[in-house]
């Protein structure tokens, strides 16, 4: 199993919620890492935000990396978010957003985090990837898939 | 592509989430190239059509753009005219020139007919409409062993268009179908590349999307990958390079001048996929290749200046 399966618990994973917009988006993750990890949801919406404005975290194809980095974390979490209706995300292609992989680091951000980074675009940059996991019913199957797939 | 049934909430679910796009495009214009093998397959063709009218019928100003391709070249075979070409460019004399305007005025009403089938109202049009296209003799650059730069008879540029008849049919609810055909200023008609033609235009009219439909299922890259987000700069080094040859060149240069001038998404699209332009307009799924400006969003580069920011309280 690769790191990604640790960062990514099913609890974690919320497929095919209706969500309004952006910050509709941002809001509802906030409130997950809340109740998971007693983190301020506000603050992570924030800071997502934050994020956001230096670039659209959309990769094209209707996948985004929305991240943060938030004080006192000490090790990174993401979370999986699938929208029942694509949203508007800024992203390269014009093209609104329906999948979500967040993720939170500590604030001393690395290397590694970069490298989570470029791992979790590498998967959403393959067509077979992002079939595989639009075709995933649950929590587990999506988590599996992030957990276990090898790039060509 | 391989037949998948849907069942009735799948459907449900498409119809749901087209609702965004829908509301985004509501009024805006789109131009759409038309060619390449699409034109050949009937079942092809009367798609494009029914896609085309169903983008006017949701609210957006669809306006096509199509070429004459293969089709030219058959009628030219069939009535014993030898074709010549230079550089990939087909030399067009006088009755060369009469079987361009023969073919492109056949497919231009099979369009409007297939469209109008649909409960759409299209309308073809030639550039030499309203004077609408201003054309001038095309030039190509001297090579290495040319005395001077052949002569390529009637094939023209775009000097500029004057999109008047253009605002006034989109006014009316009229779907223009443009095949590309200009003026000289001496009032010499020209054939014109279609792709060349769309991209004026969308830069002419600040439309909000051009869609080049070819043959293929995009660009490659370097890596022999298909490229489905481009920016300007990478696009201009893949032409550069000569990475992306033959027709595909004219598109990409087409597609770049219309982003460098503020077209705010143009895309280069596998016309052979059925449905093409609906999944195009309509859905998240890219079905080609996306050329983009340069500036705007470089996800590693942002994400590495991010991290390496002062930390936030």
């Amino acid at each position: 199993m690769s790191a990604m399966g640790a960062l990514l618990p099913d609890e974690n994973i919320l497929l095919d919620v209706d969500l309004a917009g952006r910050t509709g988006l941002f809001h509802a993750v906030g409130e997950l890492f809340e109740r998971r990890y007693a983190l301020p949801a506000d603050k992570i919406a924030a800071s997502l935000d934050a994020r956001e404005r230096i670039g659209s975290t959309g990769l094209g194809q209707g996948v985004a990396i929305p991240h943060a980095r938030i004080k006192g974390l000490e090790r990174a979490i993401a979370a999986f978010v699938r929208t029942r209706v694509p949203i508007a995300f800024g992203a390269p292609d014009d093209k609104p957003v329906s999948d979500f992989l967040v993720l939170l680091v500590p604030a001393q951000a690395t290397d590694l985090h970069l490298q989570i980074l470029a791992d979790v675009a590498t998967r959403f940059d393959d067509p077979e990837f992002r079939g595989m996991l639009r075709a995933c019913t649950d929590a587990a199957a999506a988590r599996a898939l992030f957990a276990d797939w090898v790039p060509a | 592509m391989a037949a998948v049934t849907l069942s009735s909430p799948q459907k449900a679910r498409i119809l749901a989430e087209a609702l965004p796009f829908i509301r985004g495009y509501h009024g805006k214009t789109l131009i759409v190239r038309f060619g390449g093998g699409a034109m050949a397959d009937p079942a092809l063709k009367a798609g494009f059509a029914r896609d085309v009218a169903l983008l006017r019928l949701v609210g957006m100003n669809p306006i096509v753009v199509h070429g004459g391709g293969w089709r030219i070249d058959r009628l030219l075979e069939q009535m014993g005219i030898a074709v010549r070409r230079h550089r990939d460019v087909r030399v067009t004399d006088a009755p060369t020139m009469n079987v361009v305007e023969m073919v492109l005025g056949e497919i231009n009403q099979e369009l409007v007919g297939l469209i109008n089938r649909h409960g759409a109202k299209a309308v073809g049009i030639s550039g030499q409409d309203g004077r609408f296209i201003h054309a001038r003799r095309m030039a190509l650059p001297v090579e290495a062993g040319e005395t001077e730069a052949p002569d390529l008879g009637q094939v023209g540029d775009v000097e500029r268009i004057d999109p008047d008849i253009i605002d006034l049919l989109l006014s009316r609810g009229f779907i223009p179908v443009i095949m590309p055909i200009g003026v000289g200023a001496d009032g010499t008609a020209y054939h014109i590349n279609s792709d060349l033609v769309a991209g004026r235009l969308a830069r002419t009219l600040h439309a909000e999307k051009l869609i080049l439909m070819t043959n293929v299922p995009g660009v490659f890259g370097r890596d022999g990958k298909l490229a489905y987000v481009l920016t300007a700069s990478e696009a201009e080094a893949l032409l550069a390079d000569g990475t992306v040859e033959g027709g595909m060149r004219t598109r990409l240069t087409a597609a770049l001048a219309a982003v460098r001038e503020g077209v705010r998404s143009v895309h280069i699209i596998d016309g052979g996929v059925e449905s093409a332009l609906l999944l195009e307009v309509l859905t998240n799924a890219g079905v080609g290749t996306a050329v983009r400006s340069d500036a705007g969003p470089h996800f590693l580069a942002d994400s590495r200046s991010y991290f390496a920011g002062p930390a936030e309280d």
